[in-house]
């Protein structure tokens, strides 16, 4: 009725702009202004929202962190005692505070970093977060993101006070890599959401002769001007090959240096060392345990500090109590 | 409520949606690789309080914020696009089926957000193919589609209770707002309404009847908008009327109540109190009349919300002997204007009050002149019209209907249509419910002492 035609008019009329919009937005290449619209209504928003959800949000990850991951009874043992321990805020403060001295010893390797919070995050398909710190802060797109851990995405953009990061595990997501030892050149690209359990990236190599066993390290590969991926960060390590015979690239899956799910602290890399620093802040090829145990990230950046994931749990624990 | 004031907590409750959304339940690593989406959720939920319109609305504005925000990274307008659609699907069914009820109950609302909230899921999901977006692809569909989906489901009634109770809020004025709008009507608590509408009926004066449920009508006009002010006007006309109806004979009222209405009008009165909570428990299904006596069945986001949508206030009074609420259709709406005003003889007054009223009675009596789509109108006019005669002779019939006419006995003396309602009744009295009609309507005084029938009033949400 007469309703029903004006409702059906203003659907009609909101379809239109809403594939005008998608339209523009698919022009653009995802960069409309409308975007950054939004980002400047949102972003402070968000930044206070995270103000106030961070607690709860640290907690929720603690606890289901580590439910996509299979673990030895010892390990889920332990993990339960490191959360309750965790629980406690000045805990959550504590792990805020490791994964900041991680990122600053990746600054001593002449990193020059720029701290920032994770403060939302995308559902459905992609894998994107929003960080607090915007071009105010002197973050560019396609500058890299990392953490304690090793590499966590890419800035693609940009607004005064927030910036948003492809995460790698996001399906759309492609990183230049190579191989640790061996220095053999390849790619490595996010699964997204198709495959269920934990995230494993997907690493072809270019070279079909190279060599692969589960164990090597990836780290990200040189680009030009470092952008978009500074060199030498970890990304993972190879966990399966996958033989194809008769195919032009090698792959195999390589599980994340990072937890995308449980990021807390992250790094923008600003600028970039001199040397190249990419031995010296290789992790010790720790067994994935570490990265489920705390709901930070808890690689570690040298070897000498290898033992502080097993050792601050145990601290915290009898901090707790 | 005021519309403004409803917009404006529609917006809130978004906004507020959306970064909830995006800065704790998108960040929270939920088992199974997916997560709820609330803003999803709070969509249909409004739709389904505010109608399609409203649906439309924030389904659209909800969308394009959640587009927009940060971290997205898909083309912006893709969610504008579906939730805008699921908005009006969900408001669209809600209009439809509460025309025909008095309020959903919480399962039909349930099953309609968790509904609005598939089709969103799937409709999202289909819109990333169709733009190519590397990331939907099948696997991760597959992947995500079932997991998202179930927690939607979950989530539905918590999202639905809040998005209720935070309608509610505006609520409180709204009650306080309207006495001013509609003075003598509007005064009257609605309670005190319903009660006294009870005892008239008892008394069997049929004019009584329909003001107390005129009464009962603005108090729902009062919670769906503030134009209730307009509509006590429209109402009032229905009264006159409504004496006609009752004068005019049962056949011309329409067969099911007419008979009902002066051969034992106490009795039916009773039964409209009963059968409002038989209706609530038909509507969803037989097997949930329980839900009916008990809050839990009554909807989540209260009667008052519903009433507010222009075209509830006529169709909440026929919401007592109506039909199953999924059953319901807009088609069905109208042709029970068509057969109600058209050819059961109450002309333009068995419409809506206020203005809409009016216009909906204009569009009924030209598609009465046209010979547009007569036939279901015409089959049901002059199928009640048949059945009342019939009722009468057999008993049996008129039983029924008498059972399922408390309310619409009321509703006919206002003028409206009752060929549609009476095929509900017919509809009802098939369930079963038939038997319990008869019992009632032997006994009519016994049960008008009840004050059950207030109370129900009450806690049927119409505040």
């Amino acid at each position: 009725m007469h309703d029903n035609r004006r409702t059906r008019l203003v659907l009609g009329v909101l379809l239109i702009i809403a594939i005008a919009l998608i339209t523009l937005d698919f022009k653009d290449g995802g960069a409309s202004p409308a975007r950054r619209l939004g980002a400047n209504i949102f972003g402070p928003v968000e930044r206070a929202a995270h103000d106030v959800t961070d607690p709860v949000a640290s907690v929720f990850d603690s606890i289901t962190g580590g439910t996509s991951t299979q673990g030895t009874i010892a390990s889920l043992q332990r993990q339960n005692a490191e959360l309750r321990a965790e629980l406690s805020a000045a805990q959550l403060n504590k792990a805020a505070s490791k994964q900041l001295a991680q990122l600053l010893q990746l600054d001593a390797g002449g990193y020059k970093i720029v701290a920032a919070n994770v403060i939302a995050a995308d559902g459905g398909f992609s894998d994107t977060v929003t960080l607090d710190v915007g071009s105010d802060d002197g973050i560019k797109p396609d500058e890299t993101v990392l953490n304690g851990s090793g590499f966590v995405g890419l800035v693609t953009q940009v607004s005064s006070s927030t910036s948003t990061v492809l995460l790698a595990s996001d399906a759309s997501a492609v990183v230049g890599v190579e191989l640790a030892g061996s220095g053999e050149i390849g790619a490595v690209s996010g699964t997204g959401k198709s495959l269920s359990g934990s995230a494993l990236l997907r690493l072809s190599l270019f070279d079909a002769n190279a060599v692969l066993h589960p164990g090597q390290q990836v780290v990200t590969y040189a680009s030009v001007g470092d952008k978009p991926q500074v060199p030498g960060v970890p990304v993972g390590t190879i966990v399966s090959v996958n033989s194809s015979a008769g195919g032009l690239t090698q792959t195999a899956m390589v599980r994340p240096a990072v937890s995308f799910t449980s990021l807390g602290v992250v790094g923008v890399v600003v600028q970039v060392p001199r040397h190249n620093p990419r031995i010296a802040i290789l992790p010790q090829p720790v067994p994935t345990v570490t990265v489920t145990a705390t709901p930070g990230p808890s690689g570690t950046v040298s070897p000498s500090s290898s033992a502080t994931p097993s050792s601050s749990p145990t601290a915290s624990a009898s901090g707790g109590p | 409520m005021v519309p403004e004031v409803r917009a404006l907590i529609s917006v809130v409750v978004v906004a507020f949606t959306v970064v909830l959304q995006l800065t704790v339940v998108d960040r929270i690593a939920f088992p199974g690789g997916a997560g709820p989406n609330l803003v999803l959720l709070v969509v249909a939920a409004l739709a389904l309080a505010g109608g399609p319109m409203a649906g439309v609305l924030t389904g659209f504005l909800a969308g394009l914020a959640l587009d927009v925000a940060p971290p997205g990274s898909h083309f912006v307008g893709q969610n504008a696009l579906v939730f805008c659609l699921v908005g009006y699907a969900c408001g669209l069914l809600a209009e439809e089926t509460s025309d025909s009820e008095q309020g959903h109950t919480a399962l039909f609302e349930i099953v309609v957000t968790a509904a609005g909230a598939v089709l969103g899921e799937a409709l999202l999901a289909l819109l990333g193919v169709m733009l190519s977006d590397p990331r939907v692809t099948w696997p991760a569909i597959r992947h995500v589609l079932p997991v998202a989906v179930a927690y939607d489901v979950v989530l539905c009634p918590f999202v639905l209770y809040a998005v209720a109770s935070a309608l509610r809020l505006g609520g409180a004025p709204r009650e306080a707002r309207r006495p001013g709008l509609s003075p003598s009507q509007a005064r009257t608590p609605v309670p005190s309404t319903s009660q006294g509408a009870i005892r008239q009926l008892p008394g069997g004066s049929a004019p009584r009847l329909r003001l107390s449920d005129r009464d009962k009508g603005t108090a729902s006009i009062g919670g769906l908008r503030g134009p209730g002010s307009i509509r006590p006007t429209a109402r009032r006309e229905p009264q006159l009327k409504l004496g006609r109806p009752g004068q005019r004979t049962p056949v011309s009222v329409g067969a099911a109540f007419a008979p009902a209405a002066f051969g034992a009008g106490a009795a039916r009165v009773k039964f409209g109190g009963r059968r409002r909570e038989g209706v609530f428990g038909g509507s969803t299904g037989l097997g949930i009349s329980r839900f009916g006596s008990s809050n839990m069945g009554r909807s989540l986001l209260g009667g008052s919300v519903f009433s507010r949508r222009p075209s509830s206030p006529v169709s909440r009074q026929a919401v007592f002997g109506r039909p199953a609420a999924l059953g319901m259709s807009s088609p069905f709406r109208r042709r029970r204007d068509l057969a109600g005003g058209g050819l059961a003889g109450s002309a333009p007054r068995f419409s809506r009050g206020g203005s809409r009223a009016r216009l909906s009675a204009l569009t009924a009596s030209l598609r009465r002149s046209a010979p547009k789509s007569p036939g279901r109108g015409w089959l049901r006019g002059v199928s009640s019209r048949s059945g009342s005669p019939r009722g009468n002779t057999l008993g049996g019939a008129s039983m029924r209907r008498r059972a399922f006419g408390g309310r619409r006995t009321g509703r006919s003396l206002a003028g409206r249509g009752s060929a549609g309602r009476s095929l509900s009744g017919r509809g009802f009295a098939r369930r079963g419910f038939s038997g319990r009609g008869l019992s009632v309507s032997r006994t009519p005084r016994l049960r008008m002492p009840r004050p059950k029938t207030g109370r129900k009033w009450r806690t049927g949400g119409y505040r």
